[in-house]
């Protein structure tokens, strides 16, 4: 996927599928913060992550520019979803 | 006792700094870093002392000849075998792959089983099973009990006079189980199959002598043992190594192609063994570079390597114990388990928890490390979190992560 913020998408294995997104480092932070300005029910796990709900879809958010997407196993709906976000 | 802080003074990477802490770098099951000393060597290959090798007759040439072949010798003492016996391909993936479509191609058929392990890396699996699907053997595997080592008895039960190569890894990737493959060797042997074993993960960290272990063949890749990516070995014991054909072939691997103009046809006469395993102009670089990152070992001494790692991993079995959530697979004794710590922290992801303790310079891996049928084995059908050591890790690197895992629990 061809975006200004997305460096990366990593499918992560395991028994469910997640995706771990990394944001371009020259703008993460203008990513982290349309991000964060779409998520709800953030919550700050301890000072380790931040978790919010985006369309029922949880992020956790690292202050080092990488989210783990738990919630959608499929890359066009992942695709679709984060051209929303960044929209 | 290593001398850790003059180990690091050989790998700058280690003074670098990730996400504003101190990188640790628990990433060696995957790749390990370099010294100076095989950067440098590969370095002056390509400055001053680089051309194709074999049959150049120029000077450079066979200053490059001299180099490869001398790390042929250099690798193979490494190992306890004849240079003659070390064929260098790109890494144990490719090694494992070789014997599959060169030997296996050839001497596997339908009523023949492979007996391979539920521990075994993908790498171990996936060439047998795609093999097995057109030459019609039948691929078997040998179970683990549930603290992750093998389970002999069953191993015992499953091989056969069918049985025509037993495929086994060495150490795991996952739970570092050290496997007694002396024992399967023998007793596979006594069955008239061969064995493979996949010492990726073994050769790199503890002493490893294909005579004493009396296997046939040995895999293994350059870039875990501090070389660099790129090369590897498949070391084919002198036994069978002229029984076996190419079935990539070219340059290099041909003495001479003879073209019968009466009948039409062609007869290849092959190059002897290593060099018919080896199509086209080789990873030279990655062959200097590899010999390089062996002779830094043996000054070392891979005694100590694996006294070290040892060390290592008992003293983090039992600051394991001080932590709530912690899972922990594999054995629980460091004598029959290499520098390897897998474990999961409650109901965190492993890749939540790899991404947190990437934030604080802590390099592990999540996932099932291409090891799926043995996550399952586990119960751990999330995956895992991995932390390996080698030489330039320290009892402080340990503490730090014991620290930020007490932290994640606190959220687990």
């Amino acid at each position: 996927m061809k975006s200004k913020y997305i460096k990366q998408i990593i499918k992560g294995c395991g028994e469910k599928v997640n995706f771990i997104l990394i944001l371009k480092w020259e703008h993460k932070d203008e990513a982290l913060k349309k991000i964060l300005e779409k998520c709800s029910e953030k919550q700050n796990m301890a000072g380790l992550y931040v978790k919010g709900l985006i369309d029922g879809i949880e992020l956790n958010i690292f202050a080092t520019g990488k989210i783990l997407i738990r919630g959608i196993e499929d890359e066009e709906k992942l695709n679709k979803f984060l051209k929303e976000i960044f929209e | 006792m290593l001398n850790i802080s003059k180990i690091r003074k050989d790998f700058p990477i280690l003074s670098t700094e990730i996400n504003g802490h101190k990188l640790i770098y628990f990433d060696n099951a995957a790749s390990s870093q370099k010294p100076v000393q095989v950067i440098e060597a590969i370095k002056r290959f390509y400055l001053e002392e680089y051309a194709n090798v074999h049959r150049g007759v120029h000077t450079l040439s066979q200053k490059a000849s001299e180099l490869y072949d001398e790390a042929r010798e250099v690798v193979g003492k490494f190992i306890g075998a004849k240079s003659n016996e070390v064929v260098f391909v790109k890494n144990t993936s490719e090694a494992i792959n070789l014997v599959a479509y060169t030997w296996g191609l050839r001497n596997l058929d339908e009523g023949d089983e492979v007996l391979i392990t539920l521990m075994e890396h993908h790498s171990n699996i996936t060439p047998w099973v795609t093999l097995s699907n057109f030459k019609r053997f039948k691929v078997k595997f040998s179970s683990i009990k549930p603290d992750g080592t093998l389970d002999y008895e069953d191993l015992e039960k499953k091989i056969s006079n069918k049985t025509k190569i037993v495929a086994m890894v060495h150490m795991s990737n996952v739970t570092g189980t050290i496997n007694d493959v002396k024992r399967i060797i023998k007793l596979a042997h006594d069955h008239g199959a061969l064995v493979l074993v996949d010492g990726a993960q073994s050769v790199p960290h503890m002493p490893v002598n294909v005579k004493n272990l009396q296997c046939d063949f040995l895999a293994f890749s350059g870039h875990k043992m501090l070389g660099p990516t790129g090369i590897g070995v498949l070391y084919v014991s002198e036994k069978i190594l002229e029984s076996i054909e190419p079935t990539i072939s070219g340059g290099g691997t041909i003495r001479n192609v003879k073209w019968d103009a009466k009948e039409n046809t062609c007869t290849i006469d092959w190059t002897p063994t290593p060099q018919k395993l080896e199509a086209g102009t080789p990873n030279i670089a990655g062959a200097i570079g590899l010999a390089e990152a062996v002779k830094y070992l043996e000054k070392i001494g891979m005694k100590n390597v694996r006294k070290h790692e040892e060390e290592l991993t008992r003293y983090t079995l039992k600051r394991f114990e001080e932590l709530e959530k912690t899972v922990i697979y594999g054995p629980l004794s460091p004598e029959n388990r290499g520098g390897i710590i897998t474990f999961n922290i409650g109901k965190l992801n492993p890749h939540q928890v790899a991404l947190i303790l990437d934030q604080y310079g802590i390099a592990v891996r999540s996932g099932f490390h291409c090891a799926e049928p043995l996550h399952h084995m586990l119960g751990a059908s999330k995956g895992t979190v991995r932390a390996s050591y080698y030489i330039y890790n320290s009892i402080e690197e340990v503490d730090r992560m014991v620290e930020i895992i007490k932290k994640i629990e606190e959220i687990a």
